[in-house]
């Protein structure tokens, strides 16, 4: 007790003698020294002033001391600070990841995975939710961003040769956290519960399960899945695989990754090292550039630059999707994968499932992990490895054109007058006839044969288009197309559109058509 | 240049509040203009679930059929129902369970409804009885001011170098009429119905049923109007009321109909 009454005698006696000006502001500083941990106030104002660091230098202790800081060094090199030569990919794809943490944990509170609730639960999430909406598009941008800045990191490092000794196995943890990557983006595909999360999923399930040999392959997919076809159980394993076991992989080897570069420090510029030698922990002092403060205030800016870039990208420019829930009955017509899976789609297309789907794409990931072993060429510069260069030019073109051929476009082509009707009222997303406003649909049928002269209004125009589009096509000979508009309900229109065509040599025409309701306040205009 | 970076970096955290704050003002209008637009999409996903599944028993247009099952769109069903048979719950909970689980018994009508809920083993998610929810109570602000059945809605004509009585023929055997499943006609293999009248020599016996009538005037009556003149001779016995549906008159397009008349006068 005493002890305590002595502390306050102590600091009556002090401020009685420095005043309490003078208190406050050693208390401060003792505050933020502590926060810090180990830079006064003079050395904070000092580093934000950008003086130069006395000697010795103050800034280094909160790398010593503070635990946040011991994870970064304490200098770089200045050669691999310029932006062109990293263009901070790894540290994009590190914050990224950290975006997708922050927001996947909220948005973990408004979702149960179960198929009965997984897609009423985006639902509400979108118009009950204040902001729900904003994070499930921030969510989805940053994790579309997140396989783009992984992607290209790769493309990075390989170009620069930097996967070659010491590095290598901080390469081969680089291809985990792609795989983890992707991963993380597939699992997270499936949890809305939609149409296309549903159909997209099951594309990619079904390669797992052409893995040879049969057994092996059914065992896996009955794994993944948790029945032979996605269902409650393939949903709440998917979730789990999200939410738990490849984050917690992704930071693992994150931090295994990191410990390595660190460790062995960022490769320099080719140029600027003799060819087998790796200088990259050896600065000279005129070259080093202090993490506190210019580092920080690098890494600092670009944080708030892509914060910024998510939240105005979501919040007035991208929407995550949403299509209608999911019917394992109807496959929807030109279903694709996810587009970072587009080339495993594209090469579907050369050969046959358990070829181009398993065991081409194992063999691309088994080479990625394996390059830093075979590559025995010292030197990073590229005028010493055209070889390794032109080889990974090849696949990255691989990469761009296989995605283009898996595209629905290079897809299978449903019957003519389908692919007509699918152009105008798909069976997602608006097209130009839900896109109407609802007072557009004046009831009665419109025949583009003989539409009235000038037909008024945007149902005109859309009907003319039609008219164009169905006449134009030679698989539909003497086409035409027919739309009928009916009052059903309240605020409620049924519009059935239906392409007629006679094929040559045939007497009777023949018929594809589709009805769709539009309500009044359907919006789709907004959507 | 760090100067320059603290100063971008100031000024991008400033954007970054203000996007938040305009996109955070906006949240109220957003999410009541997104659940109006759920709400009108429920509707619209519960038409065609409707119209796949209900119109069967329930009218194309939720009218009921007479002596199958009760209107959807009249006054008494928004208003009395609940009261009539003691439900305490709302009018959404009673018809999402009764879509869910059937009707077990017949009491009024001659049909049980079936379980339609995955839950107990019918068709639907969940998700589809509600949207099928939705339509239905979608009709309490017109029900009973639907107008009474008349030819409806007039589906295009396809243009055909069938003569009238060959389509006439092709609507009379058409799974969507049925009209084969209740009503015999000798020379038509499919057509051996024991519920209504053989129609074998329709196109003769109709001039002499109603006097003053037409035979085709009494064809298109009995079919758009069953209940108008009851035929005296059913393969069982004589013919009763309220068995025939009365919809075909909406069901059908003004062609088809025409043309049915033209296949059945064509029945000598």
């Amino acid at each position: 007790m005493s002890v305590y009454v002595d502390l306050v005698k102590g600091i009556v006696q002090d401020v009685r003698k420095n005043g309490v000006r003078s208190f406050v502001a050693t208390q401060a500083d003792q505050a933020i020294t502590r926060f810090t941990a180990g830079l006064s106030w003079n050395d904070v104002r000092s580093l934000l002033r950008g003086d130069p660091p006395g000697r010795p230098n103050p800034r280094l202790k909160p790398h010593t001391e503070g635990f946040w800081l011991h994870i970064k060094p304490t200098f770089y090199h200045k050669s691999v600070t310029k932006i062109g030569h990293t263009f901070r990919l790894g540290w994009l794809s590190t914050f990224l990841f950290l975006v997708e943490l922050i927001t996947g944990i909220i948005l973990m509170t408004y979702y149960a995975p179960t198929p009965e609730r997984a897609y009423a639960d985006m639902l509400r999430l979108l118009s009950n939710v204040p902001f729900g909406k904003l994070m499930r598009d921030i969510h989805r941008l940053a994790a579309e961003a997140m396989v783009i800045t992984v992607t290209l990191h790769m493309f990075r490092t390989y170009f620069t040769g930097s996967y070659k000794a010491p590095r290598q196995f901080t390469w081969f943890t680089g291809v985990i956290l792609l795989i983890v990557t992707l991963g993380l983006s597939y699992t997270g595909y499936l949890l809305p519960w939609d149409q296309l999360a549903f159909w997209a999923v099951t594309i990619g399930a079904s390669m797992v399960e052409a893995a040879p040999p049969p057994i092996v392959g059914q065992t896996l997919n009955l794994l993944l899945r948790g029945a032979p076809d996605i269902g409650a159980n393939g949903l709440l394993r998917f979730y789990l695989l999200h939410v738990i076991f490849l984050p917690v992989l992704g930071i693992v080897f994150i931090s295994v990754h990191y410990y390595k570069v660190v460790h062995h420090g960022i490769s320099l510029p080719s140029s600027e090292e003799a060819v087998g030698e790796d200088t990259a922990r050896r600065v000279p002092a005129e070259k080093r550039v202090y993490f506190l403060p210019d580092i920080l205030v690098d890494e600092l800016m670009l944080a708030a630059i892509v914060t910024f870039g998510m939240i105005a990208g979501s919040a007035f420019i991208y929407g995550a999707p949403l299509e209608s829930h999911s019917n394992p009955l109807s496959t929807p017509l030109h279903t694709v994968a996810p587009w970072y899976f587009l080339w495993i789609q594209g090469l579907l297309k050369l050969g046959d499932k358990m070829l181009m789907g398993v065991i081409v794409p194992t063999i691309v990931f088994g080479l990625l992990f394996v390059v830093p072993y075979i590559d025995f060429n010292p030197s990073r510069r590229a005028k010493d490895r055209r070889l390794a260069v032109l080889a990974g030019l090849a696949g990255a073109l691989a990469l761009v054109v296989l995605t283009f051929m898996g595209t629905a476009k290079f897809g299978v082509v449903g019957a003519p007058a389908q692919e007509v009707i699918q152009e105008v009222i798909p069976e997602e997303g608006v097209g130009v006839v839900r896109a109407l406003p609802y007072d557009e649909f004046a009831p009665g049928a419109y025949d583009t044969f003989s539409l009235p002269e000038g037909m008024p209004g945007r149902l005109g125009h859309v009907m003319e288009e039609i008219k164009k589009r169905v006449e134009r096509d030679s698989g539909l000979p003497a086409g035409h197309a027919v739309m009928v508009i009916e009052e059903w309900q309240q605020d409620l229109r049924k519009i059935t559109l239906r392409v007629l065509w006679t094929p040559s040599g045939a007497s009777q025409e023949q018929q594809f058509s589709k009805t769709i309701y539009i309500h009044h306040d359907a919006n789709y205009s907004a959507h | 240049m760090k100067l320059i970076q603290i100063l971008v970096g100031t000024l991008v955290v400033i954007a970054t509040v203000a996007a938040l704050l305009i996109a955070g003002l906006g949240e109220p209008v957003r999410m009541a203009e997104t659940e109006r637009a759920q709400q009108a999409r429920s509707i619209q996903t519960g038409a065609s679930v409707y119209e796949t599944y209900c119109t069967g028993c329930h009218g194309l247009k939720g009218e009921g059929i007479p002596t199958v099952a009760p209107a959807l769109n009249s006054p008494q069903f928004f208003t009395q129902r609940l009261k009539e048979i003691g439900y305490t719950g709302s009018l959404r909970s009673f018809i999402e369970s009764t879509v869910a689980a059937g009707r077990p018994s017949n009491t009024q009508y001659s049909a049980k409804m079936p379980t339609w809920s995955q839950q107990f083993g019918g068709p639907l998610r969940p998700d589809q009885v509600r949207d099928v929810t939705s339509f239905i109570l979608n009709w309490e602000k017109t029900a009973g001011t639907q107008p009474l059945p008349t030819p409806g809605p007039t589906a295009t004509p396809l243009p055909s170098t069938a003569s009238p009585e060959e389509q006439g023929k092709a609507v009379f055997l058409a799974d969507k009429t049925a009209c084969k499943a209740c009503h015999t006609i000798d020379t038509e293999p499919s057509a051996k119905g024991l519920v209504g009248p053989n129609l074998t020599h329709i196109g003769t016996e109709a001039g002499t049923l109603v006097a003053g009538q037409s035979a085709g005037d009494y064809i298109r009556a009995s079919i758009v109007n069953p209940n108008a003149f009851i035929a005296p001779k059913c393969p069982t016995g004589p013919c009763t009321a309220n068995v025939m549906p009365p919809t075909f008159g909406q069901q059908l397009s003004q062609q088809e109909l025409d043309n049915l008349v033209a296949y059945l006068l064509s029945l000598k």
